[in-house]
């Protein structure tokens, strides 16, 4: 993955952050404090649909310390939400729509008396019927969460491409079947925050944990009605967000009107119970997948119907259910492709955005059917999916086009390095293999503004300044950035210091999710950078007597090229540059956004949404324990076609953090919800992720080469390979064991249950 | 973070002291060993404690004691680390230091103490959980009210005691010292339990349970702790047991202990299944029938996340057959 071209482009280093963080220096929005700062607290419904009829805040603002109480009431009552047409959170509700749903938020100095004070507001509640299950939220008379959305389906996404009949029709092979995969949680280290400042000339400064502070920015002005530029919103660190800290929460309506009405700073941290059970979580999926095969292995038609429970609020369903059936159509060539999706509101905790963004549910369903329809027609399951893979060049039924794609690479090389053919169908040692492919996007194309930006000033002394709009939530893209700049600034990543994001100073960005980051804030930044380095080049080619096209910035240094000895340090060209001529700054600014991308079309979904896409392959080595049902994961290879690797040790730290999470969805992970639509289980100890003693180790085997689109050829890993880990995991068990779990997590009892019917039926 | 409440802190340096302060204080004092259960109870506002007495400071309630004609005294305020290293322990009472080693994580066996982990109060879905949170439903039995949300028309609260501990002691017929103003009583451990998942245990108020000894080790003894959670740390035990075996020099079994944790209100004994093995071979087909006994005994209710109790069923007989034969090899 290195490269002797580059001097910091393909080099494994810790990320910039990674000694204040290991010495807990890094600050992060539960840290700051400012004078006068109350502490804020949400109240949340304890009914799962009730109408708040009146409050009664007396006896808490009675209590001494406490500032101010508000309520659904104090809000304006004006929709806010990533999607102009889903929006439908208001801060507080007036109506609760699930166990938790915040209704009022109290002030006070200190956490106990704002507690104190919770327990003494009393809500007069008109109890309405609740419902829990999609498919009956979307029957006629079920109760209706939203008077805009009948029988709840929040969004009902459909494609037809092709012709799915004429394909079925052509197929010597149709199989089909249904899944289901499980709510869960995002699980960061760091639960969401906000710290609000509001002054005396009627702005709003918030320190937030946020994966996009310009969203947050836009949904707080429209909901308190005040102009955008009267917010701003500033990122420190982030302690993760896996999609979870997209949108605006409720924390930060509450805490701005609360910082408002007290004439005070206030800060809101959500408990490890909030976090879980008031945010976002995955949304659960029943997926339906039809695929009819030729004799050969060729894929000639998929039907995909989805039903996705979106909890109580839309958060992203258009752009899930979108990317739910789009998704199905980017690792394999397939000529006819129908889809149904369908986001239905019920009684629960919010879905919305988590890592893979709606693709992991029909990955794991449609790469499960892979491997049966495999069987069926007695073909290798690796053998199936190289003879489907898309290739470099190919423009799918949907229009989506592939400038680069190496997923046949990817699948040859990993099934090699697992020794694939060794190791399958040797049930008598209950150890299997199985594998997986995916593909995804490198920042879907938004409706509204997609471009990253990125500002380089250069210091007198040499040093670089980076600002950026793109939120780093720990993924690691302002190292990403530094490395950039260093690289065509020639000078080392710790001369470079990196800003972002604050909605004030730094470039407007859309912000961290669809894995756009790196393919847009990285493009940005090396446009940004490349303008400083002309700029220099100008006057070092003046200085020098020599050509502007014939500096080189290495090690510090600014050459001659061929010519080792005629150099100038980059401080000293940099405080020279700045005496020179007019004595003008050395300022780079970049903009960047796909111009290959096309829109999709309203009616026929046609276009292109993505500048590149990520391909990978993921094999799994389980070994069962039949008499337990037990599952302990051996071994990972992966082959991710994630271009060219900008710095190995971030893939490798998403490869495993993939490996991780994965084991954690494929076993371990779920959202368990009460029979009144209350989460279960809303704590570390009983949400449960996987621990170091679940995961196994991960190798990856080199798969890509640079894309022609993406920074140095970079494409992403953050999201693509997640979504191949736990089909990967379930495939292997069927190797091993000869059960298929069609419904997650799979738990011991589901492998014995399966067993068991395995045993009667060979009997019988 | 959800902090604790308000509450005062004793920390006496005598058995007596802290005895006669449990007597003065009543029921609104609650003893302190390492925190790990009463502390998180009181963040969820479980319990409400008025004043928590530390015994952390008590020398005489600290330190294992091993004589091979006396056997083994192990003071309430052991942690459970130093259980899992004691070599004595190690060496003659393997089960105790297999379960000390079990328990929760490394770092919790560096804080949590026998005594505590004896005194582990039970656990429920619906119990274990933050104030705001239960009042989403009625207050259930164990919260003092009138309803079981798991078992319904329960007359008694269905909580389950998931204390390793216990089940490895009460194989070796472990007897714990209670103390308090008046006096001391000793209990055999097994008796300890009262078969309420609301007041799981039948030490009084003002009570300290300060000592627990041991028989000496027999010769041509075995014994072992296994235990099912999700994940292979952190969790507390779904399903869990203890088995100690006495072998005669010809191989037959003569005396047997089998105990099963984490089913019920309390360590639950299975003299069915110790039978089975009495006076016979510890063969394949006996320990079978010994774990079948076992099973049959076991009737965990649907009150943890994390398996249903028709699964944790399973793995008591399972964890049983394991057990037995280990020990037999």
């Amino acid at each position: 993955m290195g490269s002797e071209t580059y001097s910091q482009v393909g080099k494994a280093q810790p990320q910039i952050d990674a000694l204040a963080k290991a010495t807990g220096q890094a600050k992060y929005t539960a840290d700051f404090n400012l004078p006068r700062m109350l502490v804020g607290k949400l109240l949340g419904s304890p009914h799962p649909h009730a109408r708040v009829l009146s409050v009664d805040a007396s006896k808490a603002i009675a209590l001494k310390g406490v500032k101010a109480v508000v309520t659904g009431r104090d809000v304006l009552g004006k929709k806010y939400g990533m999607f102009k047409s889903r929006r439908d959170e208001t801060g507080l509700a007036l109506k609760a729509r699930y166990v938790g749903d915040p209704v009022a938020a109290v002030a006070a100095v200190d956490e106990e008396t704002a507690l104190e004070a919770l327990d003494l507001i009393s809500i007069e509640y008109d109890v309405l019927p609740a419902v829990f299950d999609p498919e009956e939220a979307m029957k006629e008379g079920a109760p209706q969460l939203h008077d805009e959305y009948e029988r709840n389906v929040v969004a009902d996404t459909h494609y037809d491409f092709g012709d799915a009949d004429a394909g079925f029709k052509e197929s010597d092979h149709i199989r089909e079947d249904h899944f289901f995969m499980q709510p869960n949680s995002h699980g960061c280290m760091e639960p969401r925050g906000v710290l609000v400042d509001y002054d005396i000339t009627g702005k709003f400064t918030m320190w937030t944990s946020t994966q996009s502070p310009f969203h947050v920015r836009r949904d707080t002005s429209r909901a308190l009605g005040i102009p955008l530029s009267k917010v701003r919103i500033i990122k420190p660190h982030v302690g993760g967000g896996f999609g979870g800290k997209i949108e605006t929460h409720p924390m930060h309506i509450a805490a701005a009107l609360l910082a408002m009405k007290t004439a005070r700073p206030v800060q809101i941290i959500l408990s490890r119970e909030e976090e879980i059970s008031i945010t976002r979580i995955r949304a659960a999926m029943q997926i339906h997948v039809k695929t009819g095969v030729r004799k050969d292995g060729a894929i000639m038609a998929q039907y995909v119907k989805i039903i996705a429970d979106s909890g109580a609020y839309s958060s992203t369903s258009i752009m899930m259910m979108y990317n739910a059936g789009l998704s199905c159509m980017i690792p394999y060539r397939i000529p006819n492709f129908k889809y149904d999706g369908y986001q239905v509101y019920t009684n629960k905790a919010v879905s919305g955005p988590f890592r893979g963004h709606g693709a992991n549910q029909p990955r794991f369903a449609v790469e499960s059917q892979l491997d049966m329809i495999a069987e069926d027609i007695n073909m290798d399951p690796a053998a199936l999916r190289l003879r489907n893979a898309s290739q470099t060049g190919d423009t799918t039924i949907s229009g989506l086009n592939f400038v680069s794609c190496e997923l046949s690479r990817a699948i040859e090389e990993s099934t090699k390095k697992a020794e694939w053919d060794k190791k399958r169908g040797r049930k008598e040692t209950n150890r299997g293999i199985g594998m997986a492919c995916g593909g995804f996007v490198c920042g879907a194309r938004g409706a509204g503004h997609t471009a990253s930006g990125t500002n380089i000033h250069v210091n007198e002394d040499g040093g670089v300044t980076v600002l950026s709009g793109a939120s780093d939530i720990g993924q690691g893209c302002n190292s990403m950035m530094a490395q950039i700049t260093a690289e065509e600034l020639g000078i080392p990543v710790s001369d470079v210091t990196v800003i972002a994001a604050d909605t004030e100073t730094t470039p407007i960005d859309p912000g961290t999710f669809s894995s756009r980051v790196t393919f847009y804030s990285g493009n940005a930044t090396l446009i940004a950078a490349r303008q400083v380095k002309s700029q220099l080049a100008e006057i070092a080619a003046t200085l020098m007597e020599a050509s502007a096209d014939d500096i080189l910035f290495r090690d510090k240094k600014v050459f001659v090229k061929g010519s080792p000895d005629r150099f100038i340090p980059f401080g000293e060209l940099v405080k020279r540059a700045e005496g020179f001529g007019h004595g003008r700054l050395i300022i780079g600014q970049g903009q960047w956004a796909p111009t290959n991308t096309q829109f999709p079309d309203r009616k026929t979904k046609w276009g292109n949404v993505s500048g590149s896409y990520s391909f990978s392959t993921q094999i799994a080595e389980v070994e069962v324990d039949r008499e337990t049902g037990q599952v302990k994961v051996l071994d990972v290879t992966i082959g991710d076609d994630c271009g060219q690797v900008i710095n190995p040790m971030s893939v490798e730290g998403q490869a495993e953090g993939s490996v991780y999470m994965g084991i954690g969805h494929a076993f371990l992970e779920q959202t368990i919800f009460g029979d009144n639509g209350q989460m279960m289980n809303p704590s570390f100890l009983d949400f449960k992720m996987a621990t170091p003693l679940e995961c196994a180790p991960a190798t990856m085997v080199e798969v890509g080469k640079p894309d022609p689109i993406g920074p140095y050829g970079a494409k992403e890993i953050g999201e693509g390979l997640l979504i191949t880990s736990v089909p990967a995991i379930v495939n292997a068990i069927y190797d091993a064991v000869g059960v298929r779990i069609k419904e997650l997590p799979v738990t011991p009892e589901k492998i014995l249950d399966a067993l068991e019917k395995k045993e009667t039926e060979g009997k019988s | 973070m959800i902090r604790l409440p308000k509450m005062d802190h004793a920390a006496p340096s005598t058995l007596i002291d802290a005895c006669s302060l449990m007597r003065e204080q009543g029921e609104k004092a609650r003893l302190l060993g390492g925190g790990t259960d009463l502390l998180v109870a009181s963040k969820l506002r479980n319990v409400k404690p008025s004043l928590v007495v530390s015994l952390g400071g008590i020398p005489e309630l600290r330190g294992i004691r091993f004589d091979e004609k006396e056997g083994l005294r192990i003071g309430a305020m052991t942690t459970l680390n130093e259980l899992r290293y004691d070599p004595n322990v190690v060496g003659h009472y393997p089960a105790l230091a297999e379960a000390a080693a079990s328990v929760g994580t490394t770092q919790l066996q560096y804080m949590g103490t026998l005594g505590g982990n004896l005194c582990l109060d039970t656990r429920c879905m619906y119990y274990n959980q933050s104030e705001p949170w239960r009042k989403s439903r009625a207050v259930c039995l164990k919260m003092g009210g009138d309803v079981c949300h798991v078992v319904p028309k329960a007359k008694k609260c269905y909580a389950v005691f998931s204390g390793d501990m216990a089940p490895a002691l009460i194989v070796y017929e472990a007897q714990v010292k209670l103390v308090d103003s008046a006096g001391q009583r000793t209990v055999n451990l097994k008796d300890l339990y009262t078969g309420d998942g609301k007041s799981p245990n039948q030490i009084k108020p003002g009570e300290i349970l300060s000592d627990v000894t041991i028989p000496p080790p027999v010769e041509k003894q075995g014994s072992t702790y296994l235990k099912y959670r999700v994940r292979g740390s952190i969790d507390f035990p779904l399903a869990g047991v203890a088995v100690r075996v006495t072998l005669k020099d010809s191989g037959i079994c003569q005396d047997c202990r089998i105990v099963l944790n984490a089913v019920s209100f309390g360590p639950v004994p299975v003299p069915d299944a110790e039978n089975v093995l009495k006076g016979r071979e510890l063969k394949e087909d006996f320990i079978d029938q010994a774990a079948e006994q076992a099973t049959k005994a076991a009737h965990p209710v649907a009150n943890a996340i994390g398996a249903t109790p028709s699964y944790r069923r399973k793995m008591i007989g399972i964890l049983t057959r394991r057990a037995l034969m280990s020990l037999a090899n």
